[in-house]
């Protein structure tokens, strides 16, 4: 395993570094530079401008000194904010983003398996049927079709639940339900077709006959036995998933007012606040390897067949 | 006699890949339903774009046209879908929304299917060290998060439709490569491919005249299902102000229009709601029917 881990790290290090070098170089081929929608001043006080992002310096310096900083956890001074650092905005949208994200994933992960199951030991009946029509209406509603949809249901219309307006450090079950599901339900349409799948397979496997056969509850063969086989495609799906999520936070954290970095990013992007924009996007790119990379290590631990290949 | 012989001597009619197919495919309401539902989108998606260049043609109301009365307007029967908050006939807009959607979905489709058909055919064919060279590159980058890439890019140069073709087709091949290098590998050792050899054809003509003709199946199920991904795709990136850009709509765009709208016009993203999560759901039906129908051994 620890191998496993090391030979993935010797391919993320260096895939990481082209990811920063290349969005650092698309960000200074970007035509004008941050400042050129702003009024126009004199070019003693455009040049001290440029020197206090060191965007005077040569394009290769000014990368050196990118790296090096980030090497130090420093993303930068924002250049939209003027007195915050990419840093600074990054840690006040983070816990937000990872409350509604972790929170989706447990979500999807306890109701897609234990819909997954279900559906597969009542395989071809009707209980089937509907799981799996519900499942399959499930991966076409995105996140930015339902939490919409969502928002004008329960919130709008209903006014059960509130559609916006969660302030950082209040995190009520009522301002999380509509987010967290609508970012959940996909991944629980996915996660219970994946499950109900390999389930009808470790269902009719010889180990499964043996346990029956050896006399063990029902129950037991079930959850015991077949189970944490049926759960092995789940967890390589986890990297994919969790990726899933993360981006889908952005649009549900746009639709219903949180202040997460989701939010903070399509702000930055639309005005193109380069330096905040490059910071998100090296952080979530960061996240989503390392996602991935533990998803393939863990079913490498999971499943002995899949070490060989 | 002479009847029955006649029979004999003719010959037996094959049935081809493809005819099986059609025949299962045939059996699945599912996919039929969505197979004629997304024929008919495809045809609406490209009425819209007409009512666009055109405007006025099929008697629908213009794409751009204000009218300033009738602001926000709920349904009616000479607004089939109601207005828009600037007073557009919404249906037109739908329907021109549509049809984007589904043009950024194939063309996009089409080039990620270029890229990953060539490149996997390429690695498989010739196998060995490049193969295997080929593959590790899409190895790595695979783990790229390459949606984040997409943004940036539209956020540095700007959203243009012609960069999003480009961005999404050149991001979803990955797969598509994986996909196609496995057939190729297995169909190398097929007879005909020896035959092919045998009769003086060059490597390429081999690929793309023999192999490649054989392993559409696949593809075919691949792609459609992508197309559904890549819509989502634009989608997400419209939705974040990063898509296509006014005077151009799509389904994305519109639906964050409507989300924008929910407290005064709810209708807006009702409709552009309803009408992506068919095309979506169509794309599944079609796809998941196109799987079942050639490769009958996986049901």
């Amino acid at each position: 395993m620890l191998v496993q881990i090391f030979r993935r790290l010797l391919i993320a290090i260096p895939t990481m570094f082209v990811i920063i070098a290349a969005a650092f170089f698309l960000m200074r081929a970007a035509p004008g530079s941050p400042f050129s929608s702003e009024r126009q001043v004199s070019a003693e006080i455009e040049q001290r401008m440029l020197a206090a992002y060191d965007l005077d310096k040569p394009v290769g310096q000014q990368f050196v000194l990118y790296v090096t900083r980030l090497l130090q956890g420093d993303l930068g001074p924002s250049m939209k904010y003027k007195d915050k650092d990419v840093g600074d905005i990054i840690a006040e949208g983070l816990p937000t983003s990872l409350i509604i994200g972790g929170a989706a994933m447990v979500l999807a992960l306890a109701v897609g398996c234990s819909l997954g199951v279900w559906a597969a030991l009542r395989q071809n009946r009707p209980e089937d049927y509907v799981a799996m029509s519900f499942a399959v209406a499930g991966v076409c509603l995105p996140p930015l079709v339902l939490a919409p949809l969502f928002s004008l249901v329960f919130g709008v219309q209903l006014k059960w639940l509130p559609t916006a307006g969660l302030y950082r450090d209040q995190y009520t079950v009522s301002h999380l339900l509509l987010p967290v599901v609508a970012l959940a339900l996909p991944q629980i349409a996915i996660i219970s077709r994946l499950i109900r799948a390999s389930m009808i397979d470790a269902m009719r496997s010889n180990a499964i006959r043996t346990a029956r056969a050896k006399g063990l509850p029902e129950s037991q063969v079930v959850w015991r036995h077949a189970l944490p086989v049926a759960m092995i495609p789940v967890v390589s799906y986890l990297g994919p998933a969790i990726s899933t999520v993360l981006t889908g936070g952005f649009v549900i954290e746009t639709v219903f007012q949180l202040p997460g970095i989701g939010k903070q990013f399509t702000i930055a992007a639309l005005q193109r606040d380069y330096t905040l924009v490059m910071g998100v996007v090296i952080l979530y790119a960061a996240m989503i390897m390392f996602f991935n990379m533990m998803s393939d290590v863990m079913y490498g631990v999971l499943d002995p067949r899949a070490r060989r290949s | 006699m002479s009847d029955i012989a006649a029979t004999l001597r003719q010959p037996a009619k094959g049935r081809s890949l493809w005819d099986d197919a059609r025949r299962r495919l045939m059996r699945n309401p599912a996919a039929v339903v969505g197979f004629v539902l997304l024929l008919l989108f495809t045809l609406l998606g490209i009425v819209g774009m007409l009512n666009y260049t055109f405007p006025g043609l099929f008697g629908l109301h213009p794409v751009d046209m204000l009218y300033r009365d009738k602001v926000s307007l709920a349904p009616t029967a000479e607004h089939m879908f109601g207005t828009d908050t600037e007073g557009r006939d919404l249906f037109s807009r739908v329907l021109f929304g549509l049809g984007i959607s589904l043009a950024v979905g194939f063309v996009a489709t089409a080039v990620s299917l270029f890229i990953g058909v060539v490149w996997g055919a390429t690695a498989g064919y010739i196998g060995g060290g490049v193969d295997a060279f080929m593959m590790r590159i899409v190895d790595v980058l695979y783990s790229v998060p390459f949606i984040f890439f997409v943004i940036l890019l539209m956020v540095v140069f700007g959203a243009n439709i012609w960069l999003i073709f480009i961005a999404i087709g050149a991001v979803e091949w990955l797969t598509m490569s994986r996909i196609v290098r496995g057939q190729t590998i297995s169909l190398r050792q097929k007879e005909f491919v020896e035959a092919a050899k045998a009769g003086g054809a060059s490597g390429p003509a081999i690929v793309f005249g023999h192999i490649v003709p054989n392993l559409m199946g696949p593809v075919v199920v691949f792609a459609t299902l992508n197309v559904a991904r890549v819509i989502l795709l634009e989608s997400f990136l419209s939705f974040l102000g990063l898509g296509v850009q006014e005077p151009l709509t799509s389904l994305g765009k519109l639906i964050a229009d409507g989300a924008n709208n929910m407290d005064t016009a709810p209708w807006m993203i009702v409709w552009s709601a309803a009408t992506m999560f068919i095309a979506l759901l169509c794309f599944n039906f079609v796809g998941d029917g196109l799987r079942d129908a050639l490769d009958p051994k996986d049901r």
